[in-house]
C-alpha cells in the first residue's frame, strides 16, 4: 500500500471508477474488430473496507491499511445504463445558459445548505421558485434570498460584459451636442437605465438600448481637456474611460 | 500518482476479462462459448488523491499467498460481464 493514504469522497471515488470502467469499453470497440468473442462489464459490485470520518458536514473514507482492524465495509454496486435510459431518468446538467451554484460566488455555507436541498444551479433555484418556496424559511433563515438573488444577478451579468466599441460626437436635430457610445450588452435589465457622469457631473441620457447610449452634453463637457466618463448599466457593472471631447 | 506494484482499475477489469470464451469440439461438431460470466476476487487498493481532490485508483489481486503478521487489506470485488456486441452504426 502507498504510504500516501489519504481521505477522499465517495462522489469522487465513483466518478473514478465510472471513468476507468467507460474506458475499458472504449476499448472494446477496438479490441472486437481482431477478437470477436469480448465481453463487456454489465455489474460491478466493490466491498471497500474502509474508515469513514465525519468533518460536520461531509463524510469522507480512507482505505483501510496492512494490519488496520475494525474497519467498516462499503458495497458500491454500479449497473449498467443506454444513453436513452440517462436521458429519460436524469436531469441534463451543464445547459449553456445554466449556472452552477459554485460558479456565483455564494459564501461556503450558503452553497452547502443549497446543494443539500438538491439545488445545484440556478436552473435548479429557478424550479423551486416556480413552485413558490421560500427558500429562506426552508432553511432555516440560513440562506439570505436578496443576497443570493443578487449574486445571481451578479454573476449573469458577468457573462455578458457591455463592450464600448467606439465613442463619437454629433448633433441632434436640435443642434444640440450629444456623446454617441456604441457597443454590445449595455442595458439588459429594463428596470435599470443607464446613468452616466462625465467628469462628476451627472449627463443626460437621451435615448438607450442595449448597442447604443446617446449621452446630451453640456458646453461645459466641452473642453480640450481628457474628460472622464462613467456609465452604469446596473447595480453590478460600471464602465469607466478617459476621451477627449 | 499510484503505488508502481498497483496497476489501473481499468487494467484489472481488461485482465479478468480477457478470457478465451470459445469451446470447440471439432470431432462431435459442438461449439459452445461463455455469453455471461461472474468473477469475484479479492484485491488490494491503492486509492491516491490529488491536489485536486481527483481520486486515481490502484489495484492489484493479492500479490503474495504468505500469511505475514500484518495481512493486506483485502477488498473485493465482483464484476458481471456478458458478450460484447458491437452497436449498429449511429446507436
Amino acid at each position: 500500500m502507498a504510504n500516501d493514504n489519504k481521505y477522499w469522497n465517495l462522489e469522487d471515488f465513483v466518478d473514478s471508477l465510472v471513468v476507468e470502467l467507460d474506458k475499458t469499453r472504449e476499448t472494446l470497440a477496438i479490441k472486437a474488430i481482431n477478437k470477436p468473442l469480448t465481453y463487456t462489464v454489465k455489474d460491478l459490485a466493490i466491498d471497500l473496507n474502509i474508515f469513514p470520518t465525519f468533518d460536520g458536514d461531509t463524510i469522507r473514507f480512507i482505505t483501510a491499511q496492512p494490519g488496520q482492524q475494525g474497519a467498516s465495509k462499503v458495497n458500491i454496486q454500479l449497473g449498467s445504463i443506454t444513453d436513452q435510459q440517462v436521458r429519460a431518468t436524469t436531469k441534463i446538467s451543464g445547459l449553456k445558459n445554466d449556472t452552477k451554484i459554485d460558479d456565483i460566488g455564494v459564501d461556503e455555507k450558503t452553497r452547502n445548505k443549497l446543494r443539500k436541498m438538491g439545488v445545484n444551479s440556478v436552473d435548479d433555484l429557478q424550479q423551486v421558485e416556480k413552485r413558490q418556496v421560500d427558500i429562506q424559511r426552508a432553511s432555516d433563515n440560513e440562506i439570505d434570498y436578496k443576497t443570493l438573488a443578487n449574486q445571481i444577478q451578479k454573476s449573469r451579468r458577468n457573462m455578458t460584459p457591455p463592450k464600448v466599441n467606439g465613442v463619437s460626437l454629433s448633433l441632434d436635430d436640435n443642434k444640440r451636442p450629444y456623446l454617441h457610445v456604441k457597443g454590445e450588452n449595455f442595458t439588459l435589465d429594463p428596470r435599470y437605465p443607464p446613468v452616466t457622469v462625465i467628469n462628476n457631473q451627472l449627463a443626460e441620457v437621451m435615448e438607450f438600448n442595449t448597442h447604443e447610449v446617446k449621452i446630451l452634453l453640456d458646453r461645459q463637457h466641452i473642453t480640450q481637456n481628457e474628460s472622464e466618463l462613467i456609465m452604469t448599466f446596473d447595480p453590478y457593472t460600471l464602465v469607466k474611460m478617459n476621451i477627449r471631447i | 500518482m499510484i503505488d508502481e506494484a498497483f496497476i489501473s482499475f481499468r487494467e484489472i477489469v481488461d485482465k479478468l476479462l480477457d478470457i478465451p470464451g470459445d469451446f470447440t469440439d471439432e470431432e462431435n461438431g459442438v461449439h459452445s462459448y461463455i455469453y455471461e460470466i461472474e468473477i469475484g476476487t479479492p484485491i488490494e487498493l491503492d486509492v491516491s488523491v490529488d491536489e485536486n481532490g481527483k481520486v486515481t485508483i490502484g489495484s492489484i489481486p493479492p500479490m503474495y499467498r504468505v500469511a505475514t503478521s500484518f495481512l493486506p487489506s483485502y477488498h473485493s470485488v465482483t464484476i458481471k460481464a456478458e458478450k460484447y456486441i458491437a452497436p449498429e452504426h449511429g446507436e
